[in-house]
């Protein structure tokens, strides 16, 4: 296919170290119309036509335990390895550092920008337990969103709302969204946001509504475990035509972290348990 | 061929180098009082040396400078000559030796030393080494230096002394290094009527912005800083005035936009008084920023850009809020640190070596000649390709929950948090134990909401737990963990 | 019921935080009728660890942990060379990718038990060769040298066996049970309480079933209690010559590693009977025992 041949060029480039040039000239990037970010999974690239639209407010649905953080994870791991900075706007402070290394995210190339991460009281100055405090948090969230999407430059930013109540983000107002489609408009970005369900996606963005299942493996209690996750997909984007379901089965990473466990502990070999 | 034109004393060397760029575009400029031109070509132009030269006398007596011309084959043999002899001096091609022989020694000092013999004070000058050494030796003229055998200057002088007889044969030791002329990067507008307000101004600034980029972009220059004149005309018609502003740019830029743009934003601040008829606008230059800039990755931002954002954001934010995570060698779950998102963000290799650092599924099996006495690998062992990994989302401090347990099962988990709403335990697996920091003295109470933490790290390093991954029947999958010192229940993070 | 196959005492150097004599008498606490002993890289801990299960009335198995050697071959992996392995009627005919050079490098280990005085003098000769053209405190066997020295040996195929890097899914263990035979390799499974081992445990069953070598069920003991961890830690720290602050993830993830009561480990896998029977007929098969030396002095 095209992608394959595209990437062995690109890597046959970085091999002889081609790829990087001197210059004083910055130079301009057209937007072009099909300008996507490909997720890097290779069954939702295809439905979705190369993949998450650059210039669009693009969302992924669903509710909790749905595999949204796993897509998105992946999506923006396929960002930074492709060289561009990416940056989550984590409004209540919910990312895991162990998740998103595993997921592949060059953590460097990774804008975190973490709102208040407790519930009630110490560590930070809003207290979410009133309404007031979420109210305030989604609308810090939005404001960093516009902030960093102004600055511009970022391959894909991530405006994470999975954990708003549903009544917080219906009081924000509907020109709220078109402010941002409007500053993403026109730009190399992709913007995507994480909601419980549809918000405010551009008129070229896609809408990924999930509706994901735990993936148990082994019968007797001991060996139970939590295998993976299999997500459903649903694509919805009228304007650019595109339109399915797929299928993304997530499995749990064997971190590296855990692959020494057993292994012997000495002779150049790796720390252990 | 060139031409070496040495001017008089208390002459005005600008006016010098004006006209001999007017003769010819290759010019250098040696110290305050001389200009050597590069003639080649101009004897169709102008005729033969004699002819130049005549030209050069009486353009220059025109503008009020006394010269002295000198031309000859080679540059050191017509700067020479020109400081020796008084008016117009031509040497035939091949005759530059013999044209220099009784021409003082001294002379020579003139290709180390840019300023002229006579101007610096006598006795403060430092005498040459090289000409002591010289005299000493009873040589007066150039042409008793060119006499001698090379190798024996060169034992005695070494290179210095080889390249000092070069000169005094009149030859060349470099190209002509032609000087570039001063670049003025402004652009100037005279308006028809006065126009009052920044609005219009802005206008007239985005046309003036324009070709100045341009030419900065010509030139590989950024702007260093930015000069805005405005000619103001007062209400009475017939006062004038100029209202000037500077601005110091952060770093080189030639966007003409933001050029643009902090001009208005400058000026806002310090409005003009009345009506402007004249812009002009006009930025000091400094060498464009080598960036290495990738054919197949987007740009980055630039230094300004991001730290103008890091700092808006840590405003919004809060201190320490914003960055890049880290993590850490270390078992204790949810452990991670931050550091500066800077812009120094390694190469695109240091990405995907990370990638792969990860372990790799297991790949496909080499083909193998398949052994009759052995079994081959069944396929069922599956042998995928790259699947992506479960992410969890999680509480930066751990929810307190409530289990109900039987038989050291959770069954029911339920929180009074907002969100959460909990349910019957229907799958489980576990428990899975960590623990840890068993070293570390533990002063600090265990998970309480009102228990102030370090932004970092909200566990406190000494823990032991028995995790427990649930699928509750409100159908989301969450990590609970059980506190063996205290039997407290939490909930790390949702599955998601 | 169970019998714990696979325990290291302090004679593993820094690897392993209790003294024979305190596994023993652990050992003997917990109703063990039997105890195997694998230290790293040779047998130093056999003679005191003998006696004591002598004096305690628990049989002694005898067995070492040995270093194994993984070689990558680096090449183009275009020219193949092919190799014979084998005699007679097992000769088989194996290609391998050719090598521009071989790197030295990661190393795993290999749990073996010693069933015979076969197996005994093998061991300590494959020990003695690794250990004289190596420096101190270091050395390892590479696979091949096996060839001729697995008699009376039984291998243990844990985690490390996983590795597909570079022997391709189930290579390594179709490679032991070629050096022991088939009957002499045991997969051997380990729970220590981690979310990620159960995947794990997964392929090594559907390993196991595919090259029909029996699972027992190990803990990989290197301490005598579960108190004794923190100076197992600390031990791994003077090992990796680092802080407790410092070293990260090289220090044990829980404290599992002790020597369990067979009725812990019985719960442990409640779902795999076969696994811990299988430990109890595995001690029956390892007769040898220290006793058996058999020193011959010269007539």
């Amino acid at each position: 296919m095209a992608n394959q041949a595209l990437a062995r060029l690109e890597t046959a480039l970085r091999d002889r170290k081609l790829d990087r040039t001197l210059t004083t000239a910055l130079p301009t990037w057209e937007q072009r119309d099909d300008s996507t970010l490909p997720t890097g999974l290779a069954a939702l690239d295809a439905c979705l036509r190369g993949g998450v639209p650059r210039g669009q407010l693009s969302e992924i649905v669903g509710p909790s335990s749905s595999g949204r953080t796993t897509l998105t994870l992946q999506t923006m791991a396929a960002s930074t390895q492709r060289g561009e900075i990416a940056a989550l706007v984590d409004t209540f402070d919910r990312l895991d550092v162990a998740s998103a290394a595993d997921a592949g995210i060059d953590l460097a190339r990774l804008l975190w920008i973490r709102g208040p991460s407790m519930s009630l009281g110490a560590g930070s100055a809003v207290s979410l337990g009133e309404p007031g405090g979420t109210d305030a948090a989604i609308n810090r969230a939005l404001k960093a969103a516009n902030l960093v999407l102004q600055a511009g430059g970022f391959g894909c930013v991530v405006l994470d709302l999975g954990d708003a109540p549903p009544p917080a983000l219906r009081r924000i107002p509907f020109t709220t969204w078109l402010r941002v489609q409007r500053i993403v408009e026109g730009r190399d970005t992709a913007c995507v946001l994480i909601a419980p369900h549809a918000l405010a996606r551009s008129a070229g963005g896609l809408t990924l509504s999930l509706a994901g299942r735990t993936r148990w493996a082994g019968d007797a209690d001991r060996s139970r475990h939590v295998a993976g996750a299999d997500i459903a997909v649903r694509v919805v984007s009228p304007r650019r035509r595109v339109d399915g379901e797929v299928s993304v089965a997530a499995t749990i990473h064997d971190s590296h972290y855990n692959s020494h466990c057993n292994e012997p502990r000495r002779h150049g070999g790796h720390g252990a348990v | 061929m060139f031409a070496a034109v040495y001017a008089a004393k208390g002459s005005s060397f600008d006016t010098l180098v004006d006209i001999a760029r007017d003769f010819s575009p290759r010019i250098e400029t040696c110290g305050s009082c001389e200009v050597v031109l590069d003639l080649a070509g101009l004897t169709r132009l102008f005729g033969d040396a004699k002819t130049i030269a005549g030209e050069l006398r009486r353009t220059t007596a025109d503008r009020g400078l006394r010269v002295r011309i000198a031309i000859a084959r080679t540059r050191t043999a017509a700067r020479l000559l020109a400081r020796d002899r008084p008016g117009i001096t031509i040497v035939e091609s091949g005759d530059e030796a013999r044209a220099l022989e009784n021409l003082r020694l001294e002379l020579l000092e003139i290709f180390t030393e840019p300023e002229p013999l006579e101007r610096t004070n006598p006795e403060s000058r430092i005498p040459n080494p090289v000409t002591i050494t010289l005299r000493r030796w009873g040589l007066r003229t150039l042409g008793d230096l060119a006499a001698l055998p090379a190798d024996e200057v060169s034992a005695r002088l070494g290179q210095t002394g080889v390249a000092w007889q070069r000169l005094a044969r009149g030859e060349d030791s470099a190209p002509l290094v032609p000087s570039v002329p001063e670049e003025r990067f402004e652009q100037a507008l005279d308006l028809e009527w006065p126009i009052e307000g920044l609005e219009p101004l802005s206008f007239v600034l985005a046309r003036l912005m324009e070709p100045l980029s341009a030419h900065l972009e010509r030139r590989d220059r950024g702007a260093a800083s930015l000069h805005i004149r405005l000619h103001l005309v007062k209400r009475d018609g017939v006062t004038r005035e100029v209202h000037e502003r500077s601005l110091q740019l952060p770093a080189p830029m030639r966007d003409a936009r933001t050029l643009r743009t902090l001009a208005l934003l400058d000026l806002e601040s310090h409005p003009p008084s009345a009506a402007i008829d004249r812009v002009v606008v006009a930025v000091d230059p400094t060498p464009g920023r080598v960036i290495q800039f990738s054919l197949l990755t987007r740009p980055l931002p630039s230094p300004e850009h991001l730290s103008t954002l890091m700092a808006r954001l840590t405003a919004l934010m809060g201190e320490g809020r914003c960055g890049s995570a880290v993590t850490v060698d270390s078992w204790e779950p949810g452990a991670f640190e931050m550091k500066s998102f800077g812009p120094g963000l390694g190469t695109r290799d240091s990405g995907f070596e990370k990638s792969i650092a990860n372990p790799e599924r297991i790949p496909n099996p080499e083909p193998r000649i398949p052994n009759p006495e052995r079994i081959p690998v069944p396929e069922r062992i599956p042998v995928p390709e790259r699947i992506p990994s479960l992410a969890m989302r999680r509480f930066r401090f751990p929810v307190p929950a409530c289990v109900r347990v039987e038989g050291g099962i959770p069954v029911r988990v339920v929180s009074d948090r907002r969100g959460i709403s909990g349910g019957r335990v229907e799958s489980y697996a576990g428990p899975w134990r960590s623990s840890g920091g068993w070293w570390v003295a533990e002063t600090r109470a265990p998970y309480s909401p009102h228990t102030p933490h370090s932004p970092h790290t909200p566990h406190p390093p000494h823990w032991d737990r028995d995790e427990w991954d649930v699928t509750l029947s409100d159908g989301a999958t969450y990590r609970v963990f059980r506190e063996r010192d205290t039997d407290a229940w939490f909930i790390e993070g949702v599955v998601d | 019921m169970y019998i714990e196959l696979h325990a290291a005492s302090a004679f593993s150097f820094l690897q392993g935080a209790s003294l024979p004599e305190t596994l023993v008498e652990r050992a003997a606490a917990l109703g063990y009728p039997a105890l195997a002993l694998l230290d790293a890289d040779g047998v130093y801990g056999a003679p005191r660890f003998h006696k004591a299960a002598k004096h305690a009335g628990i049989k002694a198995i005898i067995g070492a942990e040995l270093t194994i050697s993984g070689q990558w071959a680096v090449g183009s992996g275009q020219n193949r060379t092919t190799r014979s392995v084998g005699s007679g009627q097992n000769r088989t005919t194996r290609s391998l990718p050719t090598a521009d050079c071989r790197l030295p490098t990661k190393t795993w280990r290999l749990p073996v038990l010693v069933e015979s005085t076969d197996g005994y003098r093998n061991l300590c000769r494959l020990v003695t060769r690794m250990k004289m053209r190596a420096a101190k405190g270091e050395g390892a066997v590479a696979l091949e040298e096996f060839e001729g020295y697995t008699t009376g040996l039984i291998a243990l195929a844990g985690r490390p066996i996983l590795d597909a890097a570079h022997y391709g899914v189930g290579g390594l263990l179709d490679r032991l049970v070629g050096l022991f035979g088939r009957g002499n390799v045991y997969v051997e499974m380990q729970r220590h309480l981690l979310r990620d081992e159960e995947a794990a445990n997964v392929t090594l069953d559907s390993l196991a079933r595919a090259f029909r070598v029996p699972v027992i069920a190990t803990n990989d003991v290197r301490f005598a209690e579960s108190s004794d961890r923190p100076l197992f830690d600390v031990l791994t720290c003077v090992h990796h010559k680092t802080t407790l602050d410092a070293a990260g993830r090289k220090l044990a993830r829980n404290a599992e590693r002790y020597l369990k009561s067979p009725e812990t480990m019985a719960q442990l896998f409640a779902d795999r009977p076969a696994a811990l029977a299988g430990t109890v007929a595995l001690a029956e098969r390892l007769e040898y025992t220290m006793a058996d030396l058999g020193y011959r002095f010269p007539t």
